[in-house]
């Protein structure tokens, strides 16, 4: 099967590009790695005249490539998205069948950007996408025909919701509302509901490479929400355990019958499901995801429906 | 691109509000041909780039009221872009106008970053370096720089004076922590490979590459970042 690459979007590079390059290349301790910077400045640069375009807001100032200090230690093309993450902006040379990721940019990216260049260096050509969710082997070189065309770019970022990358939390990197999960179950609760989750979680040795977040979710205008408690421990091959928690929070003592909490697949094929009894305080669901296997957490309650995308 | 595919992507554009993806993907395709219109302007100053791009984000912005006029839909897109276009290189070339005008009345030499009076044209030629003389470009930029970023952070490195590095390594590989490896992966000119480490040392690939992610890299990170202002 042969497969062709996406249309790649030129971008003319501009003399600022070149001289923030110039800049950032001197710096450097050796050649090849202000070549290195050289190139990464460039990539940026042109992904960043490509979001403004298409009017998509993203920042320079808060990005490590933009770091005298972090540039100069790490391999790092990154590009600020405020509220949605970071963009990758890979260079890859012409006629180069494949690109490897350092180390330093996988996992806590949106995606990757590929970006070539011409000989004289005076335009940019986006070659294609990557969301960080497909890279299932974080040390294998990505074949240049992997690349989508620029519009799943697009897609990912009107996602319904942010997808949260799960393979963050074991580096201890956390999206905001993620919270330490005694910040997020209320002391009442905690202090009633039997096997908490963070008791329970000290108390086992086995779940040292356990790592925990919760997130409070309003229930619409009810004034009542519930704590989503996630423990993501990795497990043997290339699958994580999950369990999920649901306490009550805000005005709620105890969990909503009527609640219904259910997970599923990135086709939206429901694969379990959970309803409290009565009186119940918290409610568990214990499931296995495999890696770069996107899926969904959907709590019901009535008319109000929050859904929350996660991948590992 | 035939008239109609032209057509109803214009059509696609002006129906969107900016922002919508659906209008984000109809400018991808855009932005893939409008550099390819016949009879679009051109100019071989070297910020003709700004001006381009600075049309294009015209043109985004303005389609709304962009209308075809005979004798086709074609010709009269690349009649409206250079309606702009044409003034934007028009600007660039009164810029320079400027620049050259005050630097006669001033009668002052032009001055360089390394001290050397470079004559008006060259500085406002300020030509880029092609990808072939990249590394004799760069060389010259920094035996131009006295003292670099990179140099203070390999220096820390190479010190760890706090012993920070020395001390993070996996539980049984004591000689395996994040000092080498940052010496041989960051430092190291061309780089080891994590795979060839993790054979030197018996240790699994994926158990050097974790460590190596997962602890070493954050501490280096950490310490880059107090390299903030220029050296």
């Amino acid at each position: 099967m042969t497969t062709t690459l996406p249309q790649p979007i030129p971008i003319l590079l501009e003399p600022d590009a070149h001289r923030y390059a110039a800049q950032f290349a001197a710096e450097q301790a050796s050649v090849s790695k202000g070549k290195q910077v050289y190139l990464n400045t460039l990539a940026v640069c042109a992904v960043q005249r490509y979001l403004q375009f298409i009017a998509v807001r993203a920042t320079l100032h808060d990005s490590d490539c933009w770091h005298p200090g972090v540039r100069a230690v790490l391999d790092v093309a990154d590009l600020t998205l405020p509220q949605q993450g970071r963009l990758e902006c890979r260079p890859v040379l012409a006629n180069q069948p494949a690109f490897t990721l350092p180390p330093e940019v996988v996992g806590d990216r949106l995606g990757y950007v590929a970006v070539a260049f011409d000989q004289d260096l005076s335009q940019a050509e986006l070659l294609g996408f990557l969301p960080s969710y497909t890279i299932t082997d974080p040390l294998a070189p990505i074949d240049i025909h992997q690349l989508r065309p620029m519009d799943a770019l697009i897609d990912t970022l009107h996602a319904p919701s942010p997808l949260v990358q799960l393979r963050q939390w074991l580096e201890r990197q956390f999206p905001p509302g993620w919270q330490p999960v005694e910040q997020v179950i209320p002391a009442a609760v905690r202090g009633r509901a039997t096997g908490g989750f963070a008791v329970g979680e000290a108390q086992d040795i086995t779940y040292q490479d356990a790592v925990s977040r919760g997130k409070t979710i309003p229930l619409g205008d009810t004034g009542g929400a519930i704590a989503l408690v996630m423990r993501l421990l990795p497990g043997p091959a290339d699958f994580y355990h999950i369990r999920l928690r649901l306490y009550p929070s805000g005005e709620l003592t105890l969990l909503p019958p009527a609640l219904q909490v259910t997970l599923m697949d990135s086709e939206g094929e429901v694969c379990a499901a959970a309803t409290p009894r009565q009186a119940d305080d918290w409610l568990q669901l214990d499931f296995d995801v495999a890696i770069a296997e996107p899926f969904c957490i959907c709590l019901t309650l009535g008319d109000v429906e929050i859904i929350e995308r996660f991948v590992v | 691109m035939d008239t109609t595919q032209l057509r109803t992507l214009l059509n696609q554009i002006q129906q969107q509000d900016e922002g919508h993806p659906e209008r984000q993907k109809a400018l991808n395709r855009l932005l893939i041909l409008i550099p390819r219109l016949p009879g679009l302007a051109h100019s071989p100053h070297r910020d003709y780039p700004v001006a381009f791009n600075q049309t294009l984000e015209w043109v985004f912005k303005n389609i709304q009221s962009f209308e075809e006029r005979p004798p086709s839909l074609e010709k009269s897109l690349v009649v409206w872009i250079n309606g702009y276009l044409k003034w934007r290189i028009r600007d660039l070339y009164e810029g320079d106008q400027t620049i050259r005008k005050r630097q006669v009345s001033l009668d002052q030499p032009v001055v360089n970053s390394s001290g050397d009076a470079i004559a008006p044209l060259e500085r406002l030629a300020d030509p880029h370096p092609a990808l072939s003389t990249l590394d004799g470009y760069i060389a010259a930029l920094q035996a131009d720089t006295r003292q670099r970023h990179g140099q203070s952070v390999q220096a820390h490195i190479q010190q760890d004076p706090d012993g920070t590095l020395r001390n993070c390594h996996p539980r049984k590989y004591p000689n395996c922590h994040c000092q080498h490896l940052a010496l041989r992966l960051l430092v190291k000119d061309p780089p080891d490979r994590i795979a060839d480490i993790a054979r030197e040392f018996q240790i699994s690939n994926q158990t050097l590459y974790s460590h190596w992610k997962q602890k070493c890299l954050p501490l280096l990170r950490d310490i880059g970042r107090r390299y903030t202002q220029a050296p």
